[in-house]
Order: C-alpha cells, then structure tokens, then sequence
C-alpha cells in the first residue's frame, strides 16, 4: 500500500497533476488586468460566433412581443405627448425665470454585454466599452430597468461591471414615498436588501426605491427596484426591508454606463 | 508526458466546442431560479470516467479554463477544481472498474455538490458567512439539476448507436 502511494508520487501521472495545479495556481494569481484582458480577447473575438446565434435566437423570440408590447407604448405615448411638449414648453420658461441650467448631470455611454456568468455566484459582467469611451472605474452602469452595478475594471476598450447582485456592491437608497433612506445591498436570492431603514420610517410594500445620490458613485433618482416586504426588527431598532430589483440580471444584453461627477 | 491521437482530438475540440454552445445558447434559456445545469462538469465526469484521468485532468483544465473567461474575476478557479474532478474520477473509475449508469450518475452527483461547494468556498466566501442556507440551496439544487441533464446526455452517449439504428 505504502509502495504503491510512493510510486504513484514519482510517477509520470503525478508530475502532469502538479503540473495542472500550478498551471491553475498561476492564472488564478494573475493581476485581475490580465484577466480582464484575456476574458476581453476571448469573449470578443473566440465567443463571438456563439454570441451571434444566442442574439439572433433572442432577437427571433422577442420580436413579437416586443412589437406588441411597443405598439402599446406608442399609442400610450401618443397621446401622453402633447400634454409633455406642452409642460416641457411651460418647464423651460419656468427654468429660465428662476435662471436654472437645463443639462443634464450625466451623460450615457452604450455598451454591449460580452462576458456574463449567471451562475451560484454570479457577481459581474464585461462590457465592450473601456476608458477608449471615457469609462472610468467606479461608473455606475444601468439599463432602462434601473441600476446594473458598477465599473471595478477598466480597460481601454472593456470594462468588468460589479453587479448590484453581489455582496460587495452597496448602493445609498431612498424610498420614493416615505423618503426614507438605507443603504442596498445583496444578501443572496433574487432580493436586495434596504439596511439602516430606521423603525419609525413609513416604507410600504410596493413603494419604489431609488439611488439617493450620497455615496458619490450613483447619481439621485436611478431606479433600484420596487419594496417586496418590510418587517421591524424592534431590538435593532431598524426595519427589515426587501426590494426586488428592477433589472432582470439573468438576462442584460445592452447597458448603460453614466458618466457623472457629482 | 500526455499523448493524444487525432482523433481523440477531434472529439475533444467537438466536446469543447458543444460546451461553448451551451454555455453561450443553450443555458440562458434553461435556467430554473436562477440555476443551471453545468455542462463542463458534466462532460469531464464523463470523460473522467470513460477515457481516464489523464483526458479527465486536461479536459477539466482546458474547459475550466474556457469557461471561466466568462467570470474573469475568478479566472483559474473553475479549471482548478475541474481538472482536480477529473483527474480523481479517473483514478476512482479505473481502481473500481465503474461501469453501471446508476454509479457513473451518483459519481457525477457528489462531484457537483463538491464542484458547488468548492468552488462558492475560494470565490465568495463571505456569502457562506451571510446567507448559507442560499449557499447550501443552490449548490443542491444546481447539483440536481446537473444530474438530471446528465442522465440525458450520458445516456444518449452510451446509446447513440441504437438511436443511429432507430433513426437510419
């Protein structure tokens, strides 16, 4: 027995194990800006031909309902539309009385998702945008659904996005309706978190939370997602507030990075 | 040190290549709760325990490695714990001579609960800290879930010629 483990160590088949184990030793300890720029190369260019087929299948299968679905807006929107040119008409006279400036705090950097890993613990995507687009690290990247994340990597023509759905990722909330504020963040499962909500605040199920703009990163009035429950805790002195996020993670194709400095 | 014929080659780029497929297509639109059926280690269990450890250690390195470009941040992980798989599982399978579905099937299960919980214990620790009745949940579930998709394409593998004779 004792014999047969020595042999198995000097052996040919161990050397090609410990082999395997440095090999993966070393990639693992590689800079996360190596990684970054391998998974960019691979998931561009090797992963593409994949890619394409998944976006036509996806592009095949929402074709219909989004046509549906848009045909609904427009006519909704139509006949929204009149009475908004004529408040935004009313907005900017009202602007220019009181001399306040009309541009907007952030402008939108369109980028592709290229690398994404939906898995037990999915945490981040890369984009196929970088600082070649001004894309700095620490952008808050969304979609029309709300708040993704946030850029942690930058490349000149990728970027990693921590997701909202990892546990590193916080976001300084406010509660629409109660205007109460906390602080999101992921705790496993489809559902964030609203931590620090005090008892007294009066969130209700349903309510809509957006980024409240003080932790310097998201700018005020992103969408994060909707109040699914809210429980007091009376020893904490704290609610216990869930939110069910606005953006379906599972499936982001096309996102948003906000170029905004406060 | 490892020789492979061109064959075997062939078959093992096919493989690697169905893998990309299915990570890429396939598995967006079979995910249940937010889990999925992890087909690089389904695939390396079979081809652990059907041609050996040594095809069991490089497959597993070679489509952990693939695999894990989509997660760059945990780039190595995945080959790591998936050439370690293989290369047990051919060592498993050739002292014991494995050869009913039945324990190739339970072989794959316990590799996927280890796969899950390896994997979930190097790259996110804290979660296990936070919440892990979610971490215990999914990995049996994504362990299940795994298993069953193996029984189909281990079966289909083991009766592709009857199906060919079906079919023809």
């Amino acid at each position: 027995m004792f014999s047969n483990i020595i042999h198995f160590f000097k052996s040919r088949q161990m050397t090609s194990v410990v082999g395997v184990i440095c090999i993966s030793i070393v990639i693992i300890l590689l800079p996360v800006s190596v990684k970054v720029a391998f998974s960019g190369l691979f998931t561009t260019i090797v992963y593409s031909p994949f890619t394409s087929i998944d976006r036509f299948l996806s592009d095949i299968t929402s074709a219909k309902k989004n046509n549906l679905e848009l045909n609904r807006q427009l006519i909704e929107l139509s006949t929204r539309s009149a009475k908004f040119t004529e408040d935004h008409y009313e907005n900017i006279r009202l602007r220019r009385m009181l001399g306040f400036d009309l541009q907007l705090p952030y402008s939108l950097v369109p980028a592709e998702v290229v690398g994404l890993k939906p898995g037990l613990v999915s945490k981040s995507i890369v984009i196929n945008a970088g600082s070649a687009k001004g894309i700095e690290i620490n952008m808050p990247v969304v979609t029309a659904d709300g708040i993704v994340g946030k850029t942690i990597s930058v490349e000149a023509n990728s970027a990693v996005v921590q997701l909202l759905i990892d546990h590193n990722c916080k976001v300084s909330a406010i509660d629409q309706n109660s205007r109460a504020m906390g602080i999101i963040r992921w705790r496993g499962g489809k559902i964030l978190e609203m931590g620090d909500v005090t008892i007294e605040s009066e969130i209700a199920v349903g309510d809509t939370v957006v980024s409240s703009g003080l932790g310097g990163i998201f700018p005020p009035g992103l969408l994060v997602g909707f109040v699914k429950s809210t429980k007091d805790v009376e020893s904490t002195l704290f609610k216990e507030v869930r939110v069910e996020p606005s953006v379906d993670f599972g499936s982001l194709e096309e996102v948003f990075v906000v170029v905004y400095s406060e | 040190m490892f020789t492979v014929n061109k064959i075997s080659a062939i078959k093992y780029v096919i493989i690697a290549i169905f893998v990309i497929f299915y990570q890429i297509v396939i598995m967006p639109r079979t995910t249940i709760s937010n889990v999925q059926a992890d087909m690089a280690l389904i695939l390396t269990v079979w081809i652990a325990l059907n041609s050996g450890s040594k095809e069991g250690l490089y497959f597993g390195l070679v489509i952990g490695l693939l695999m894990g470009f989509f997660n760059p941040m945990d780039l190595g992980w995945q080959s790591l714990l998936l050439a370690i798989i293989g290369f047990s599982l051919g060592q498993i399978s050739h002292k014991l001579a494995i050869e009913p579905m039945p324990m190739k099937i339970s072989l794959l299960f316990g590799a996927a609960i280890i796969f899950n919980f390896m994997y979930v214990f190097f790259t996110s620790f804290q979660l296990i800290l936070l919440n892990p009745s979610y971490v215990v949940t999914s990995a049996l579930f994504s362990a299940l879930y795994s298993t069953a998709v193996g029984i189909i394409i281990f079966s289909a593998i083991r009766y592709r010629y009857v199906l060919r004779y079906l079919f023809e």
